[in-house]
């Protein structure tokens, strides 16, 4: 049986932290059940987590609030994949990113949109010393070796887009390797002029300065595209995403109900038939545009426009 | 402030991977850096009144010799009377002990990085250690899509158990990474696998 070489898995869709760009202010709470990972759900995983080169945990929660976080990394270096953490830092210590290390991460990846004190308590309401005290600890984690790596994912928008370079400049000081940037996706229509594809040219200044320096320093840098060109994505060629409640999609995009912004295609009981799922053939084997799933022809991740990043949620 | 300029001399292949960490460390230090004609066919946008680095391949010979000028590389050796001549690397001011501290090559300016990539595990008998290797590779992975990795170092295994940690290393990355190089007199090769 082929399984993906990529698998991303959500350890709790529950979160402590009051991001302002995240969907979870706008969805339909009835139709998304707070939840975490059981041993039961973690013990389907097995035949995935052989098959893969990488494992990404992080989903719609934050996973540092699954009790099922130490448990899954460790099943998942024993089987030899390569593992990656998406957090927010909901509750993120010294001592879990000390025991996160000694599992074997591989690479942290903190959510942080900007570099100001002022625009992180505003965005993220986490204030900028709680960052740097988690870059210090993975850094001492890994003393002379590499891992655990440090990246940050960035939500780059009008309120924190003229940081870019002081992010930039902070990676290099405090030893992170890299950031990847996305636009904002407007859950809510009152946000949608946050977006940078709302006006694209005022970005581009930024956008420039911050690639120059991140080549001078060593930071790998990826912005997200401000010309409304098509995105190569390769997600059901490639990755499966695990709910929390054991729920497949076949992409990244929007992990919650319902399903509208991605692709859902069945649940851990029948795994093979989740990675051969009509929308995952469908997708494959699309040779034009309109040959794709209904939600990859407006997904925001394949189309920098901005239609693309209006997702407005129905209790918005 | 005085420009460095630097003139690769390697045809059309990818850029020598001492030229490349030569232009990251002016790059760190916030000096400018031109790169002059990747295909090594002379100086002509080069205004002397810089120093110009020149990256010499064996059997090469062009190079003006000149005192601004320092030429390094296979190629670099006793026939220049007034350039600098660094047999094999090229960095500038006092000799730096730990190779860790300098910065990786991210290849800005200097073109098209293609999906193989020559690369270095130590100059002479300065050993690279593991961990900055491995963020170099993340570094064009991410950046460049990488896929092949071609050591230029003359004997990794020059460099005891450098070549052990470094597969163990390399097969915690997410990405499938080729790479071959010489060690005790032998050309490797490592395949890349889905599987580490």
């Amino acid at each position: 049986m082929t399984l993906p070489p990529r698998l991303q898995v959500e350890v709790s869709n529950r979160c402590s932290l009051g991001c302002a760009s995240c969907a979870r202010h706008h969805w339909d709470p009835a139709a998304n059940p707070i939840g975490d990972l059981t041993p039961e759900t973690r013990a389907k995983l097995g035949p995935l987590l052989d098959a893969a080169r990488e494992l990404t945990i992080g989903g719609y929660g934050d996973p540092t609030e699954g009790p099922e976080l130490l448990p899954l990394l460790r099943d998942a270096k024993a089987r030899g994949c390569s593992v990656r953490l998406i957090t927010g830092g909901a509750k993120l210590t010294p001592k879990l990113i000390r025991e996160l290390a000694d599992a074997g991460l591989d690479r942290l990846v903190l959510s942080m949109d900007g570099a100001r004190d002022e625009t992180l308590r505003e965005l993220r309401g986490v204030p900028l010393k709680a960052w740097r005290k988690w870059m210090k600890a993975a850094r001492e984690a890994r003393g002379d070796g590499l891992r655990p790596l440090v990246q940050l994912n960035v939500v780059v928008q009008t309120g924190n887009v003229e940081e870019l370079v002081e992010l930039v400049e902070l990676c290099a000081e405090e030893e992170v390797a890299g950031i990847h940037a996305f636009h904002l996706k407007a859950y809510a229509g009152a946000t949608v002029d946050r977006c940078l594809l709302h006006d694209p040219d005022a970005a581009r200044p930024h956008f420039a300065a911050a690639r120059a320096r991140a080549a001078q320093l060593g930071v790998f840098l990826h912005l997200p595209s401000l010309d409304p060109a098509d995105v190569l994505c390769r997600q059901p060629l490639e990755s499966m995403f695990v709910r929390h409640d054991g729920r497949l999609r076949g992409c990244c995009s929007g992990l919650f109900e319902p399903a509208d912004f991605g692709l859902a295609i069945g649940s851990l009981d029948d795994v093979a038939a989740a990675w051969n799922h009509p929308l995952m053939q469908q997708f494959r084997a699309a040779e034009d545009e309109a040959d794709f799933p209904a939600p990859c022809r407006t997904c925001s991740f394949r189309k920098p426009v901005l239609s693309s990043h209006l997702r407005v949620l129905g209790a918005a | 402030m005085t420009a460095a300029y630097l003139r690769l001399g390697t045809g059309a292949g990818p850029p020598p991977p001492l030229a490349a960490q030569l232009a990251a460390w002016f790059a760190q230090r916030g000096e400018p850096l031109c790169v002059l004609d990747p295909h090594g066919e002379g100086e002509r946008d080069w205004p002397g009144d810089g120093d110009l680095y020149v990256h010499l391949d064996a059997g090469q010979r062009h190079a003006p010799d000149l005192p601004n000028v320092t030429v390094f590389g296979p190629g670099a050796d006793g026939r220049f009377v007034r350039a600098r001549v660094r047999p094999g690397d090229p960095e500038p001011g006092d000799r730096v002990e730990d190779l860790g501290t300098l910065p990786i090559p991210t290849y800005a300016g200097l073109g098209v990085v293609p999906p193989a990539v020559r690369i270095l595990a130590g100059r002479g008998d300065r050993v690279r250690p593991v961990s900055h290797v491995l963020r170099e590779i993340v570094y064009l992975c991410e950046m460049h899509r990488v896929g092949h990795l071609m050591f230029d170092d003359a004997d990794l295994d020059a460099f005891p158990g450098w070549r052990a940690a470094f597969e163990a290393e390399l097969a915690h990355l997410p990405w499938a990474v080729s790479w071959e190089g010489f060690a005790s007199g032998k050309r490797i090769r490592r395949t890349a696998t889905l599987r580490p």
